[in-house]
């Protein structure tokens, strides 16, 4: 190929890529997609506590996990004796 | 000699003054803006239900919210990070969502009752209510397009101000003093221990911390780029923001107190109804009851959204802060205009579970307010992230105590609004 043919071509590949990134952000699997890698990385950047888990804080977690697990228990009796 | 003394006394003064109306404002505006409409509702009918008998509930509450919000202050000057991001990086990812998303829902839901509280304070002046979401949703995005920190803050600041019109509405109504300065007396008012009395006091200290409130202040002192030198300057801040907010929500006491109140007590359901009860034997009295109510539904709705935007922003790694212009952080104030924006269609959508979503608040809010406190107490006691901020064993006692008893009794008052009859 010529160099003319060489830039025409790089030039109509460039386009193309552009055209196919731009309709690829558009659609809603790129975007889900992009907030699921955020999400995992989030996930993984924060996989580790950096707080020491002393005696404190691990009573703190669990009475803290009781406690939820309490207010779930509560607002779905609430739920089934309106639905009832 | 004296007479140096005594002027190198003023320019120190005048230098601190100065250097504290640069740093003043994260603390005066979440004190001020944690009377939101729902805040003032309360306030509105514990006065009409008890006169002035439960004043001395409110002067109390100052010093426990002083207390806890002076702890974010530090965090958040030490850290330089905001709560939602600390709790992630502290205990794990699990906490971490957990908060972020109840925060999310709970503010999403909290600013629903702001806008309720707006439009219905609008509507006394026959404002319609699509007039209103539309009106403030452009004030509070025309706020961010200066994109500076300085500009927000003095802007909020100034609708503040606005917050103690109830001041100058209780010299209209002349109350009686003496029985105001008894109020200060902490009694059980006649009639005893009954499930109204149980329920207003469960109420008020249920107004007087919210999640929003931890994660909005350490934000915002982030985001002012307050450091360790300035903690000093912000417990200030917050301690006058403190003092605000009791001022403003006895005064709202005294109002309804005076004009409302009758032995046996009154029923009202909203602060817009105690206004347009007011405005018959008041009209002046009653407009400011208005007026107030509508600038604690913007000024809530303001600072929560931007909590939220915030957290998220802190969590995902978008650029947020007030000083970035919209296309500078553009997912940030996406968030910030969006949720806004549904909070208002909500309103004014037909048929909108209204009374339920405001009941709902409360039951979301317990959720998140344990976990935000028990946090924020463990993280202040945490050494090597706070160093010699860390909290003092006086500290760690006033903090164990006022946390504790907030997560008893906000449970309680939730679980009335779950079951109502439970209490009386």
């Amino acid at each position: 190929m010529s160099g003319d043919s060489i830039k025409n071509y790089q030039e109509t590949k460039n386009m193309v890529d552009y055209v196919d990134d731009r309709y690829e952000k558009g659609r809603v699997s790129y975007v889900l997609r992009r907030w699921r890698k955020a999400i995992n990385d989030i996930n993984k950047k924060y996989s580790k506590p950096r707080l020491k888990m002393t005696p404190l804080v691990r009573f703190s977690l669990f009475a803290l996990r009781l406690y939820l697990i309490m207010l779930v228990v509560i607002l779905s009796y609430k739920f089934y004796t309106m639905v009832r | 000699m004296e007479g140096s003394w005594y002027y190198y006394k003023y320019r120190r003064f005048i230098k601190w003054l100065g250097l504290y109306l640069a740093l003043a404002g994260p603390g005066i505006i979440v004190m001020v803006a944690d009377n939101d409409a729902g805040g003032i509702t309360t306030y509105a009918a514990t006065g009409a239900k008890f006169g002035f008998n439960l004043i001395w509930l409110l002067v109390l509450l100052g010093p426990v919210a002083y207390v806890v919000q002076e702890m974010t202050v530090r965090l958040g000057a030490v850290t330089k990070r905001g709560h939602a991001e600390a709790i992630f990086d502290a205990f794990g990812s699990f906490w971490g969502w957990f908060s972020l998303i109840d925060l999310g829902i709970l503010d999403f839901l909290t600013m629903v009752t702001e806008f309720i509280g707006m439009t219905a304070a609008l509507q006394i002046f026959g404002v319609p209510p699509i007039l209103t979401i539309i009106g403030v949703s452009i004030l509070m995005i025309s706020i961010f397009v200066h994109g500076r920190y300085w500009t927000w803050e003095k802007i909020v600041l100034l609708f503040c101000v606005l917050n103690l019109i109830y001041i100058p509405a209780i010299l209209l109504i002349h109350p009686n003093f003496s029985d105001v300065i008894k109020g200060l007396i902490p009694i059980i008012p006649i009639g005893g221990f009954t499930g109204d009395f149980f329920f207003f006091f469960m109420a008020n200290i249920g107004t007087t911390i919210a999640p929003w409130m931890i994660f909005f202040q350490q934000s915002s002192v982030v985001d002012k780029g307050m450091t360790e030198k300035d903690i000093s300057f912000g417990k200030f801040d917050t301690a006058v923001g403190a003092f605000f907010t009791v001022v403003v929500a006895i005064a709202c006491v005294i109002i309804t107190g005076t004009l409302l109140f009758k032995p046996g007590g009154v029923d009202i359901e909203s602060a817009a109804q105690a206004a347009i009860a007011i405005m018959g034997s008041s009209p002046l009295v009653g407009s400011a009851l208005a007026i107030g109510l509508f600038d604690a539904g913007l000024l809530g709705a303001m600072c929560i959204s931007l909590a939220s935007s915030w957290a998220m922003g802190e969590v995902f790694g978008w650029a947020h802060s007030i000083n970035n212009k919209v296309s500078e952080a553009p997912m940030f104030y996406a968030f910030y205009f969006l949720s806004l924006i549904f909070a208002g269609i909500v309103v004014i959508t037909p048929g909108a579970p209204l009374v339920l979503i405001t009941l709902f608040v409360q039951v979301v809010a317990v959720t998140l307010l344990p976990a935000a406190l028990v946090f924020l107490l463990l993280l202040l006691n945490n050494e090597e992230m706070m160093g010699k901020y860390k909290n003092t064993l006086m500290q760690n006692i006033l903090g164990f105590l006022i946390v504790f008893t907030i997560i008893i009794v906000s449970t309680l008052y939730a679980l009335s609004v779950i079951f109502p009859e439970m209490f009386k």
